[in-house]
């Protein structure tokens, strides 16, 4: 077995966290990041033995709903674990110091460098930033500097990936995510409304045991959470191969746990692992619960997965309630109409002013020869 | 003097009659996968996996369309001059400008003569050039959501760079409406050619089946001696 380093030893001890629950800690982690057990022991090696690195936890238009998420994350007490494994310079929301003492803990940690950063809420970049400043400074500018020194930056939700909610049509404040108002740094993306706290967890476990992020997607989300479609592993995935759907919220074929596709789930279009780890300690997630899944994890999914109960979004610029297929329906008709009309006219015409070429063929507009 | 002419060779006519059946079952399953409608019964043998076999159908008659659109695309560079990609886009020689015009004049009644020709007129040509443009964005954007899900696959390396820049429901959106578009010209199509037929009494109808089309001697003479 491998040592075990009396340091963290103690410190969890402390916390009534035994060995046990530390190695059921490790093997919930090497499962969810898709390792193979025999990794169980070098991430009980690297977390046991690795120094604390510093981190910060950046917080701009958002809800805090991530922070709630990711404090509520019970699985092996990663309150106890992980927070102790790092050291959280910086949290609006949940550190000690305040006004003065605050913001001199997050310059000491950037001048120190070596951090990892995390980045909760969209950077508004309209008017110069305006809509969203800390301590006098916009969100635009402590990202630059903050996101730009650190060993790598990670985005959680989804209005730190592309903006969320506040980059929502119409966008008033020119709400982006870090990719665009910070490019070019080391970033990874945790997109998810909020995102999976497992996710968070096993990707700072990654980053400390391989001392590298883990692989991504062309979006930058790391495949072992975001590398498989939801409709792909969803427990009610035989009932939409067989063409069983809830047609109504509440009819019998919902009671019977039947697929939500019908009642606009974005499964299908979405890509995370709910409904392998699931929410709260794998206790449930949105569609084990009977709710349709949103696509929170994709671009935009506030504009293109919505109307959440409808397959497809509406079509700009005709009116509210119109959706593809009743255009196109629309759009048939019309042209059918049309031509039917220019049949009937031109039936007329042909009876009434037969083709010269037929004339001198001698054959009439009746077709009979001449 | 009416004279009978070989117009459509085999290719363009097999390929146009694949395309006919695979648009058909390919709206009609395509509808149903965005909108299943039918609820079957899970006792009769299909029933336990009706929505795998209404897919499953869709993606065989799109490799089916697709194969039916390369031989097209082949035949348009090698076929006799009527199944030419020149007749996609008339607007590029002065004549076909003037035959564009006549057409146009034509189908809007402000001329009684439609443009005498022995393939497709010039308006029907550029049609085409759209449709063949609609075939391409929804073959693609059907590719596109087939590779989605798998993005080891093939299908996925050639077309998951769009996902960068739409959305996947944007493109299914636009699936969607490119087949109602389709439907839209299958009935104007259809019509054109009733039209046409009636008209000119030259056998474009039964040409898609035979090849054969009628045409004046006067206007054999000009092609003959074009060849
Ligand atoms: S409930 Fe949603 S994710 Fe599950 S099978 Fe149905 S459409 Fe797919």
């Amino acid at each position: 077995m491998n040592d075990f380093s009396p340091g963290l030893e103690n410190v969890l001890a402390r916390q009534g966290v035994t060995r046990r629950d530390f190695l059921k800690f490790c093997s919930a982690m090497a499962a969810t990041l898709v390792l193979p057990t025999r990794y169980v022991e070098r991430i009980a090696d690297a977390l046991a033995t690795v120094k604390r690195p510093p981190l910060v936890w950046l917080e701009f238009q958002d809800c805090a709903g991530c922070s709630e998420a990711f404090l509520r994350a019970s699985r092996p007490s990663v309150g106890d674990i992980v927070l102790d494994i790092l050291s959280v310079n910086y949290h609006e929301t949940i550190m000690a110091p305040a006004g003065k003492a605050a913001v001199k803990s997050l310059d000491d940690t950037v001048k120190e460098g070596g951090y990892l950063v995390v980045v909760e809420g969209s950077i508004p970049t309209k008017d110069n930033g305006i809509y969203c400043t800390i301590g006098g400074r916009t969100a635009l500018d402590i990202a630059k500097q903050v996101c730009g020194k650190a060993a790598a930056t990670l985005t959680v939700g989804a209005c730190a990936f592309y903006g969320g909610w506040p980059n929502a049509t119409p966008n008033p404040t020119g709400a982006v995510g870090v990719k665009d108002a910070v490019p070019g740094i080391t970033l990874l993306n945790l997109p998810g409304c909020p995102p999976n706290p497992v996710n968070i967890t096993a990707t700072v476990v990654h980053y400390l045991t391989f001392g590298s992020l883990p692989a991504t997607d062309q979006l930058g989300r790391p495949l072992f959470a975001y590398g498989t479609r939801i409709h792909d592993n969803c427990e009610r995935r035989a009932h939409y191969d067989a063409g069983e759907y809830v047609e109504e919220w509440g009819d019998d074929h919902a009671r019977a746990g039947w697929c939500l596709y019908k009642m606009g789930c974005k499964g299908p279009a979405t890509f995370h692992n709910c409904p392998t780890v699931r929410y709260n300690d794998g206790t449930s997630w949105p569609v084990g619960a009977g709710h349709g899944c949103v696509g929170c994890s994709e671009v935009a999914f506030w504009d293109t997965m919505s109307p959440f109960y409808r397959r497809l979004p509406n079509v700009a610029g005709f009116g509210v309630e119109a959706q593809a297929d009743q255009i196109g329906l629309g759009i048939v008709g019309g042209v059918a109409a049309a031509f039917a009309a220019h049949g009937v006219v031109s039936a007329i015409r042909a009876r009434q002013q037969p083709l010269a070429r037929h004339e001198s063929d001698g054959v009439s507009a009746e077709g009979k020869e001449g | 003097m009416l004279r009978r002419l070989y117009v459509w060779e085999i290719p363009v006519r097999l390929t146009h009659w694949v395309n006919v059946l695979s648009i058909v079952v390919l709206s009609f399953t395509g509808y149903y996968i965005g909108n299943p409608w039918i609820l079957v019964s899970a006792r009769e043998w299909y029933g336990p996996y009706f929505m795998g076999i209404v897919r499953f159908t869709h993606f065989v008659f799109a490799f089916i369309f697709v194969a039916s659109l390369l031989l097209r695309t082949y035949w348009a560079f090698v076929g006799n001059a009527w199944a030419s990609w020149r007749n996609l886009f008339p607007f590029l020689t002065a004549e076909g400008r003037k035959s564009l015009g006549d057409a146009l004049k034509y189908y809007l009644f402000l001329r009684r003569e439609p443009p005498e020709v022995v393939g497709h007129n010039a308006l029907a040509g550029l049609t085409y050039a759209v449709i063949v443009f609609l075939y391409f964005l929804q073959t693609f954007t059907g590719f596109a959501l087939l590779g989605e899900v798998n993005t080891e696959g093939i299908w996925y390396k050639l077309t998951g760079w769009v996902f960068v820049f739409v959305s996947n429901q944007v493109l299914r959106q636009i699936h969607h409406l490119i087949m109602w578009l389709l439907i839209a010209f299958a009935v104007h199509h259809v019509y054109a050619a009733m039209l046409i037929d009636n008209e000119e009494g030259n056998g474009l109808m039964s040409s898609i089946f035979s090849g054969f089309k009628f045409v004046h001697a006067s206007l054999l003479k000009k092609v003959n001696n074009k060849g």
